[in-house]
This record gives structure tokens, C-alpha cells and sequence, in this order.
């Protein structure tokens, strides 16, 4: 097998997660809209009633942003997951003509193409809603390395996981003993340097956590970057989480789709 | 009644397995994630350093978030049974609509009542004096609770009725449950909502039923003329979910097209 013929493989897996993604586009996005909204009059406007500085709106909403990351990445693994134990789809793909790795990059590269289009037009609709344009100082540059290195992260450790854990846990425990203790002590809904200074202790441990860089950094694009944890520190952070995740995936999908070695597929 | 016990032993058999995992999410892990999440961290950065009474605000609200998503789970079992295994179906042809129906409410809102009802309990063992609780009167907040998971539960009932495809399970949460969830004080509270100055909130979140749950828990470990009264609160819950009841069984009759 040749570079193009394998460039071809992946074009033509490439465009199958396309197509399937824009069967349901129009529903997602309705969806999105819907939970922009709530999450925008919730941080934009109910609790500063309750006396919450307004300098806190677009950050925590920009911290919010991560859930729909997080959400297009948890329904591309529960696809794979439905998939390993159902029809096993993926066991066809594989027997194509080129590498593994190949295959799982298509996919990959579709959930990223996903999360993107969610995640870009609930910021414009989120930013528009709360209004505070004026609390805005985006750096493109910066916009544009974090969110595609984002979506990367979360698409990674969700296929990694789909992978590696049971259908049960995936469908059950993940969310309470993996995803959500990421989320709390994660800074998704306050800026990490509030904690900083109240419990510097915890806030330190809080930068081992991934969740903390990537709404940090996110913050740190779109707001005036002198109170978040330093955008290179957090892309250099995400970096390596994405090149030790590449690897585990590349195993784990290796470890749960050999038929002959392992025969877990057929156990499931 | 042999057929009623046998549902009732049938719909434990279901869940059995799954028990203690539930037990430890319910009672151990998500109210220390929200204990610290939306009782600390997030009063902390949002109010300051002398911010108990916020903080014990939005923890409270996130009892009603635990009774929905865990009512949520326990309703997505029964959909799966209408809709894929047509376990339902069998179920009534064996005995008749109207057991198989309450049978599963009752069982459904006991099980959601007994995995949140040591939400607050919990969460005062994780923050200790931060999550005030000096003028809780804790029987009461238990028959809250229990008028709370029976509104959510009936109102999730209604939901089994409307949906004809599992693929719009994800629809039915996002357009049909989390608005809701959102507008009924999970994180402001009432007040805060009225007084935001969005058009239409107030109105929108007066006739929200849900509203009255969070203000109700809140009512009773706050007093005060800021959250609804506990009369008020009762009365819409238990209106609320009599009419719920009455909707999800005739629509879910209806749409089962039973003779």
C-alpha cells in the first residue's frame, strides 16, 4: 500500500463521518442553541443579580464553552462503544488496505470537524447574548491554536476511554468518577486565579488537571491575558496530554479489537 | 395484589445489580463533587471570601439538578422497555395499564427519593460550617424532597409518552428537561431570575413548576421573604404532579393504543 492510496482511505473515511455529521447538524445546533442560551442568562445575567461581579460574565461563560467540547466528544465515543459491541463497523474499516493508525485518525479528525462547528457558533451566540463585546480582547492567533488543540485533547481521551472501559461504565460511571471531577476542580465555572488566591495550595494542584488548561487558555485567547494560567504553559501542557493520549489510543484500540490475541470484541 | 408484588419484585430484579453503584455515586460522590464545586470553588471566586450565604444558595439549588438527572436515568430504562424491548407492552398485556403504570411511577419515585435523599447531609459533612444549616428542619426537607422527585418523576412520565424514537432521547433532554432545569433556580435563585432584567424571565419562571422545588429547599434551610413560601411551594408540587400523573397516562395510553 502506497501514501496515496492510504491518503485515499482516509479521505474516503474522512468524508463518512461528514456525511453522518450533517444528517444530524441541524438538530445539534438547535440543541446548542438552547443550552447557549441558558448558559449565557445564567452567567450573563442571574448571578450577577445575585451580586456576582460583572467582570466574571464572559469568563465563566467561556469556561461553560467546554461542555459542548465535552459533549460532541462523549457522543463520538458512545458511538464507538455501540459500535465495539454491536455491529463492530470498526472491525471492517480496519481490515482496509493501510494502517491502523489511518483509520483512527479519520475519525479523529471527523469528531474534531464536529466539535469545532459546535463550539464556534454557541461562542459567537454565547458572546452576542451576555453583550460584554467590550470585555473582549481576542487574539486570533492564539484563538486559533487552542480551540482545534481543545477539541484534539477531548476527542482523544474520550476515543481512549471508549476503548479502554467497559460499556456499562461508559454508559454509567464515567461521568461521575472521571469527566466530573475534572469539571469541579477543573476551573470550568471560575477563573483559576480566584482560587489562587484564597487556597493557593489547591490551585496548584488544580494545574495538573487538563480541564484547568483548557478553559484557561480558552479564557486567555478571547479576555486580556493578565489573570489566567500563562497560555504556554497550558498549550505545552494539552501538547504532551495529546502525544501520551495518541499513543494510548493507538494500544488500547490495538489491545480491544484483536480478534485473534484478545478476543474481547467477541466477549462483549 | 399478587401481580402488583410481582412488578414491584420484577422492577428490583432490574436494578439490583446496579444498586450499589448508584448508592455510592448518589450518596458519596456527586455530592462531594457539588459540594465543592458550586459550594465552594465557585461562591469563592464569584462572592469572596465571607460568601457562606451564597455558597449555601448554590449548593442547594444543585438538589434539584441531582432529582432530575437522576430521575432522568431511572426514566431512560422504561423509554428502552416502550420503545426497543417492548418489555412495557408485555408487562400490560399480563396484568393491565393501569398497574403496570403505577407500579413503575411508585417504584421509580421511591428509588430516586432514597439515591437523594442524603444529598444535604453529605454535602454539610464536606463543608462543614460553610453550608449553613442552622434553621433546617431536616424531617421537612425530606417530605420536600419527596414532593420534589414526584413532580420531576411525573413530569418525566410525560416524556415516555411523548417520545416515539430512542434517537430523540438526546432531544428530549436537551429541548424538554435542561431549559427547565436551568430556569427553575438550579443555580440563581427565584429572585435573582426576576430581578435580572431579562424580558419575560419572571413570568417564565413564575410558571415554572421546578422553581418551587429549589425555592422550597432553599426556603427551609434560608427563611425569608426572598424565596417563595413553603405553603406556595406544596401546593404547585403537588397540583403540578397530579396533573402531570393525569397527562403522562392518558398520552402514554394513548400512544400504546391500548383497546
Amino acid at each position: 500500500m502506497n501514501l496515496f492510496q492510504q491518503l485515499a482511505i482516509a479521505r474516503q473515511l474522512f468524508l463518512r463521518e461528514c456525511v453522518a455529521f450533517s444528517q444530524s447538524w441541524k438538530n445539534m445546533m438547535i440543541d446548542n442553541v438552547i443550552i447557549a442560551t441558558m448558559f449565557s442568562l445564567v452567567f450573563g445575567y442571574f448571578m450577577p443579580a445575585m451580586g456576582m461581579p460583572l467582570h466574571l460574565r464572559m469568563p465563566m461563560f467561556l469556561g461553560a464553552v467546554i461542555v459542548f467540547c465535552i459533549s460532541v466528544s462523549n457522543m463520538v465515543a458512545l458511538n464507538c462503544v455501540f459500535d465495539i459491541t454491536g455491529p463492530k463497523v470498526i472491525a471492517y474499516h480496519l481490515t482496509l488496505p493501510t494502517r491502523i493508525g489511518v483509520v483512527i485518525s479519520a475519525f479523529v479528525a471527523g469528531a474534531m470537524v464536529r466539535s469545532l462547528l459546535t463550539i464556534i457558533p454557541v461562542l459567537l451566540l454565547g458572546i452576542t447574548i451576555i453583550g460584554d463585546w467590550g470585555a473582549l480582547d481576542p487574539s486570533y492567533a492564539k484563538i486559533m491554536l487552542i480551540i482545534p488543540l481543545v477539541a484534539f485533547f477531548w476527542v482523544l481521551l474520550f476515543m481512549t476511554l471508549s476503548f479502554l472501559l467497559r460499556k456499562e461504565t461508559m454508559l454509567g460511571d464515567i461521568w461521575p468518577r472521571i469527566i466530573m471531577p475534572m469539571f469541579v476542580f477543573g476551573c470550568v465555572f471560575y477563573p483559576w486565579a480566584a482560587i489562587a488566591r484564597h487556597a493557593p495550595q489547591t490551585a496548584r494542584w488544580m494545574l495538573f488537571n487538563p480541564m484547568t488548561h483548557s478553559v484557561e487558555s480558552i479564557r486567555s485567547a478571547f479576555l486580556p491575558a493578565v489573570n489566567y494560567v500563562p497560555f504556554a504553559l497550558s498549550v505545552s501542557f494539552l501538547s504532551i496530554c495529546c502525544g501520551l493520549l495518541c499513543f494510548a489510543l493507538a494500544r488500547v484500540v490495538r489491545q480491544r479489537l484483536n480478534l485473534v490475541e484478545y478476543g474481547k470484541a467477541y466477549n462483549e | 395484589m399478587v401481580r402488583v408484588q410481582q412488578l414491584f419484585l420484577r422492577e428490583w430484579f432490574r436494578i439490583r445489580e446496579s444498586v450499589r453503584n448508584q448508592m455510592v455515586n448518589s450518596w458519596l460522590i456527586w455530592p462531594v463533587l457539588f459540594g465543592y464545586g458550586n459550594g465552594y470553588f465557585v461562591p469563592l471566586a464569584a462572592f469572596g471570601g465571607q460568601s457562606q450565604l451564597k455558597a449555601t444558595e448554590l449548593v442547594l439549588g444543585m438538589n434539584l439538578f441531582m432529582i432530575v438527572v437522576t430521575g432522568f436515568f431511572m426514566v431512560l430504562d422504561i423509554i428502552n422497555e416502550r420503545l426497543d424491548t417492548k418489555v412495557l407492552q408485555y408487562h400490560i398485556s399480563v396484568t393491565s395499564f393501569r398497574t403496570t403504570f403505577f407500579v413503575r411511577l411508585i417504584f421509580t419515585v421511591l428509588y430516586a427519593y432514597i439515591l437523594i435523599l442524603p444529598f444535604c447531609a453529605v454535602v454539610k459533612l464536606v463543608l462543614g460550617s460553610w453550608f449553613i444549616t442552622t434553621h433546617v428542619s431536616w424531617p421537612l426537607l425530606a417530605l420536600i424532597l419527596l414532593l420534589g422527585t414526584t413532580l420531576t418523576i411525573t413530569y418525566l412520565f410525560c416524556w415516555i409518552g411523548i417520545l416515539d424514537k430512542i434517537s430523540n432521547l438526546e432531544h428530549m433532554w436537551e429541548r424538554g428537561v435542561e431549559p427547565v432545569m436551568w430556569l427553575a433556580g438550579v443555580w440563581a435563585p427565584g429572585y435573582a431570575i426576576a430581578q435580572s432584567g431579562v424580558p419575560g424571565m419572571a413570568l417564565l419562571t413564575t410558571i415554572n413548576p421546578f422553581l418551587y422545588v429549589s425555592e422550597a429547599i432553599r426556603q427551609i434551610f434560608l427563611p425569608g421573604p426572598q424565596y417563595a413560601s413553603l405553603a406556595t411551594c406544596c401546593i404547585v408540587m403537588v397540583s403540578s404532579s397530579i396533573v402531570f400523573t393525569l397527562i403522562s397516562y392518558h398520552l402514554l395510553k394513548h400512544r400504546m393504543d391500548l383497546v
